[in-house]
C-alpha cells in the first residue's frame, strides 16, 4: 500500500542530494565548508584568518601575530592614529608560530593584498615552543589554495545543505564563552571581517560597559595570580623564525615592525623587563630586523585590563591599541 | 534504544514485517511484546525485570480487585498495588533527592551529615512506566475498567514500544481495548503513519537537536548577558516542545504502522490563550493523570477558592516533581499552580472571547510558560543564580543577532505548519496527491538527514 509513496519519496530524496552534491561540486572554495565543519574555536580563527588573507585587497599595514594580536590590537584604532592607513589584522594563534605566520604572511605578499608594512606581534608565552604545536603549520599549509578536501557521495551533499544553507542561521555555538559571545562559526567570522580581522577575547570584561567603567575597575587591587614570565627563547622556537626570516628578507626587513604583547602587571617586575627587551633583540637579529624595528611599547599592562593569562580584554585592547598606534605613528612615517 | 538511531529503524522494519505476516491479534501481540522488551533491554537488558515485575503486580492485582473477594482484601491489594509503583519511582528516581535534601537541612543547621555514596541508576521511563500502571489498577478499582485476563495482552499493552519510554501515559480504556480488537490498517492509516514519522523526526532533529546546543551553550552560570537569558529560555521553550511534540509524533505514527491510535499528546499549546487552555494542549496524558487521579480526588474546584487554590499548588507541584527530582521541577511546578490559581480569580470569559483579550491571554500565558522554561532548564541553582544576576546586562553581543534569527528560523515553519494543520486537519499533508506528498516527505527528510550529521541530542523526557 505505501509502496509507490516510499518509492517515489526515495527518487526526489537522491535527486535532491544529487542536486545539492553538484552545487557541493560547483563551490569554488571547498575548503570553506573543512572549516565550518570545525567548530574548534582555534580551528576556526586559523580558517577563517587564512581564508581572509585568500580574498585580501590592498592594505597598508598587516599585522600578524598570536591570539595576543588578535584579541589585544583593534586596527579601526590604529587608522586614526597612523594617518588614516588602511589596516588588516591577519594574527592567528601562538601554536600557529613562526613557520606557520610566515606561509601565511608569504601568500599574503605574493597575492593582490600585499601590504606596505607588516607588524609582527609576539606573546613571550609562545617563546617556549611546544612539540605538540607542530601540526599546525602543516594546518596552515593545507588550508592554502592547493588542498582538496575529498569526501564521497552523499556526505558532502549533507554537510553543503546543513553547513550553507541551513547554517545562515541555524548556528552551533562555539565552545565556551565564545559561543556565548559571537555565537557559531559564522558570527564569530563576521565579526572578524568587522573589526579587520580583529577579534575579543569573551572571557572576561563583557561585564564592564565602557572603557570608563573598566578604568575605575582597574585602579582597584589586582585580582589575577602572580606568576612569573619567561622571555627565554627555546631551540624550536628558534627554528621556527628560520622561515620568517626568509619571507621577512622577500618582503622587505626594513617595513617590518616586531612588538612583544604585554602582559598582566601583576607578572612583571624589572628583571621582566631587562629580559623582555634582550628577548626582543634576539628576535629582531634572528630575523634580520634592525633592532630599532623592535617597537617600544608598554610591557606591562594592569591585570584588570586582562580578560585571560594573554588576552587584554576589550577594555584593554583599548588602551594597548591606542599605546601602540602612538609608538608606530613616528616609525611608519 | 532511541527513536533517533539506526537500531531502531532496523527493530521498526522487522516488527512491521513479522507482524504484518500475521493477521491474528494474538501472535501480532505476542510480535509487539517481543519487539518491546528489546527496544527496552536495548538500552540496560538488568533493569527488564523491573518492567516486568511492576506489570505482573499489576496485573494480578487489578485481577484481584476485579475477583469480588471480600472489600477489606479488595482495598489491602488495591493499596499496596498502587503503593508498589510508587515505591519503585521513589526508590529509583526520588531516594537520592530526598536524602540530598534532608542533608542539606541538616547542613543549615549546622549538622554535617555523610551523604550516601551509592548511586542508583534511574530506569528509563520509570515514571511514564509507573503511571500507566497506576492509572489501570486505579481504574480497575473504580470500576471504569473491566481487569485484563490475557496476561500477554496486557503484557504488551505496558511494554507498547513506540510510548514505553516518554508516554503518552496512555489509559486501558484506550490502548488495552485495541489490544483485544483486530487492527485494521488501511492506506490512508499507513500514509497517514508516514506522515506523522516523517514530522516527527523533522521535529527532533531539525528543530530540537538544532536548538539544543544553544540552550547549552546559554544555560551557564557564567552567563554575562540578560537578553541571552531571554532569549535562552525560549530556544528552551521550543526545544523541549519539539523535543517532547517530536517524540509523542514518532510513537503515534509509529503505533499507527500497527493498526494502533494512540491519543494526542500535544495540541498546539503555544497557541493557547491562558494557562489553564495551555494545560489542555500541553502532555495532555500527564495533565489527565493528574487532574483525574490527583486533583479531583484532592477536591478540585469543589470546595471553594482557597480549597481549589491548594489542589492547584499540591497538584502542579507534585506534577512538577514528577519531571525531576529537583527543587527547580517543584518550583517550575508551582509557578504553574500559581498561574492556575490566579486565573481563576478573573471574571469568567464572555463567549467568543474579544480578540484583544485573547492576544492578552496569549501574551500573559506565555510570559508564565517561557518563564516556567527558564527554571525548568536551570537545574543547577548555581545556573538560576548567575543568569538571574545576569539580567542586570543588557549590552547587545554578536550572538543575540544570530539568536534571534535561529528562533525565527525555527519558530516561522514551526508555526506556519502548525497553522496549517489546525485548519486543514493533521492529516493534510497524507491527503495529498503520491506526487505531492512523495515531494513533501522528500524534502522533509532531505533536511531531516543534514541536520542528523549534527551532534543528535537524546530526548529530554526520556529522564523522566
Amino acid at each position: 500500500m505505501l509502496a509507490p509513496v516510499v518509492v517515489l519519496t526515495g527518487c526526489m530524496l537522491l535527486l535532491l542530494l544529487g542536486g545539492a552534491y553538484g552545487l557541493y561540486l560547483r563551490n569554488p572554495d571547498l575548503t570553506e565548508l573543512v572549516t565550518r565543519n570545525n567548530n574548534a574555536v582555534d580551528y576556526v580563527i586559523v580558517g577563517r584568518q587564512l581564508a581572509r588573507i585568500r580574498r585580501s585587497q590592498p592594505v597598508s599595514v598587516a599585522l600578524f601575530g598570536d591570539s595576543s594580536c588578535l584579541m589585544g590590537i583593534e586596527p579601526a584604532l590604529l587608522t586614526p592614529l597612523l594617518g588614516g592607513r588602511s589596516i588588516e589584522s591577519y594574527c592567528m594563534l601562538g601554536t600557529v608560530g613562526p613557520a606557520g605566520y610566515a606561509m601565511a604572511m608569504q601568500h599574503l605578499i605574493d597575492g593582490p593584498g600585499r601590504p606596505q608594512h607588516i607588524v609582527l606581534v609576539l606573546h613571550p608565552v609562545q617563546f617556549q615552543r611546544h612539540p605538540l604545536w607542530a601540526s599546525w603549520p602543516r594546518f596552515v599549509q593545507n588550508s592554502l589554495p592547493g588542498f582538496k578536501p575529498r569526501h564521497r557521495f552523499p556526505l558532502p551533499a549533507l554537510d553543503y545543505i546543513r553547513l550553507d544553507w541551513l547554517g545562515t542561521t541555524l548556528f552551533e555555538p562555539l565552545p565556551g564563552a565564545y559561543g556565548r559571545y559571537y555565537g557559531g562559526e559564522r558570527q564569530f567570522s563576521a565579526a572578524l571581517e568587522r573589526h579587520h580581522g580583529s577579534a575579543i577575547d569573551p572571557g572576561g570584561g563583557l561585564q564592564q560597559s565602557s572603557l570608563r567603567q573598566a578604568q575605575q575597575l582597574a585602579a582597584r587591587p589586582l585580582l589575577l595570580c602572580s606568576e612569573s614570565y619567561s622571555y627565554a627563547l627555546n631551540d624550536a622556537f628558534r627554528t621556527a623564525l628560520g622561515p620568517l626570516r626568509t619571507t621577512v628578507a622577500r618582503f622587505g626587513a626594513q617595513h617590518v615592525w616586531l612588538v612583544i604583547a604585554p602582559i598582566p602587571a601583576v607578572n612583571g617586575d624589572p628583571v621582566n623587563a631587562a629580559e623582555r627587551a634582550a628577548a626582543g633583540a634576539e628576535i629582531a637579529t634572528l630575523l634580520g630586523l634592525s633592532p630599532d624595528h623592535f617597537v617600544t611599547t608598554p610591557a606591562f599592562v594592569s591585570s584588570q585590563y586582562f580578560s585571560s593569562q594573554t588576552h587584554l580584554s576589550r577594555w584593554g585592547k583599548q588602551v594597548f591599541s591606542v599605546a601602540l598606534g602612538t609608538a608606530l605613528a613616528p616609525l611608519l612615517r | 534504544m532511541s527513536f533517533v538511531s539506526s537500531a531502531f529503524l532496523l527493530l521498526l522494519v522487522a516488527t512491521f514485517t513479522a507482524y504484518h505476516a500475521c493477521s491474528r491479534p494474538g501472535p501480532q501481540n505476542l510480535i509487539i511484546l517481543v519487539a518491546s522488551y528489546v527496544f527496552y533491554g536495548w538500552w540496560n537488558w538488568r533493569f527488564l525485570p523491573l518492567l516486568i515485575g511492576l506489570s505482573l503486580v499489576n496485573f494480578y492485582a487489578a485481577r484481584f480487585i476485579a475477583g469480588g473477594h471480600d472489600l477489606r482484601w479488595r482495598r489491602l491489594v488495591y493499596r499496596g498495588a498502587i503503593a508498589a509503583s510508587f515505591v519503585a519511582l521513589a526508590l529509583f528516581k526520588y531516594f537520592r533527592f530526598f536524602v540530598d535534601s534532608f542533608i542539606d537541612a541538616f547542613a543549615v543547621a549546622g549538622i554535617d551529615l555523610a551523604r550516601p555514596t551509592v548511586s542508583i541508576v534511574l530506569p528509563l521511563g520509570i515514571s511514564f512506566i509507573t503511571f500507566q500502571g497506576a492509572a489501570y489498577v486505579i481504574d480497575v478499582w473504580r470500576g471504569e475498567h473491566a481487569a485484563e485476563h490475557n496476561l500477554v495482552r496486557f503484557l504488551a499493552f505496558k511494554a507498547f514500544f513506540p510510548q514505553l519510554v516518554a508516554g503518552p501515559i496512555e489509559r486501558a480504556g484506550n490502548l488495552l481495548d485495541q489490544f483485544a480488537r483486530p487492527r485494521v490498517i488501511t492506506a490512508a492509516t499507513l500514509r497517514g503513519a508516514l506522515w506523522l514519522l516523517v514530522y516527527g523526526y523533522f521535529l527532533k532533529v531539525v528543530i530540537a537537536d538544532s536548538m539544543s546546543p544553544i540552550v547549552d551553550a546559554l544555560f551557564v552560570s557564567t552567563q554575562a548577558f540578560g537578553w541571552s537569558v531571554v532569549l535562552g529560555s525560549l530556544a528552551f521553550g521550543i526545544q523541549i516542545y519539539a523535543d517532547f511534540m517530536g517524540y509523542s509524533t514518532i510513537a503515534k505514527g509509529t503505533a499507527a504502522l500497527f493498526g494502533f491510535d494512540l491519543i494526542w499528546n500535544f495540541r498546539y499549546p503555544y497557541w493557547a490563550t491562558s494557562i489553564s487552555e495551555f494545560w489542555r494542549r500541553w502532555h495532555i496524558s500527564l495533565s489527565n493523570w493528574l487532574r483525574d487521579y490527583l486533583y479531583i480526588p484532592l477536591g478540585g474546584n469543589r470546595y471553594g477558592g482557597v480549597a481549589t487554590a491548594r489542589n492547584l499548588l499540591l497538584t502542579m507541584g507534585l506534577g512538577g516533581l514528577w519531571h525531576g527530582a529537583s527543587w527547580n521541577y517543584v518550583c517550575w511546578g508551582l509557578l504553574h499552580g500559581i498561574a492556575l490559581a490566579l486565573w481563576r480569580l478573573l471574571p469568567p470569559e464572555s463567549a467568543p472571547a474579544s480578540r484583544l483579550r485573547r492576544a492578552c491571554g496569549w501574551a500573559v500565558t506565555m510570559t508564565v510558560v517561557f518563564s516556567g522554561w527558564f527554571l525548568f532548564r536551570a537545574s543547577d541553582p548555581s545556573v538560576l543564580v548567575g543568569m538571574v544576576k545576569a539580567l542586570r546586562y543588557w549590552e547587545l553581543a554578536p550572538v543575540h543577532g544570530a539568536l534571534a534569527a535561529a528562533l525565527a528560523t525555527v519558530a516561522v515553519p514551526l508555526l506556519a505548519i502548525e497553522a496549517l494543520l489546525r485548519k486543514r486537519g493533521d492529516y493534510v499533508v497524507a491527503q495529498l496527491t503520491t506526487g505531492q506528498f512523495s515531494a513533501a516527505l522528500a524534502c522533509l527528510l532531505l533536511v531531516v538527514l543534514a541536520m542528523s550529521r549534527h551532534h543528535p541530542a537524546s530526548f529530554i523526557y526520556f529522564q523522566f
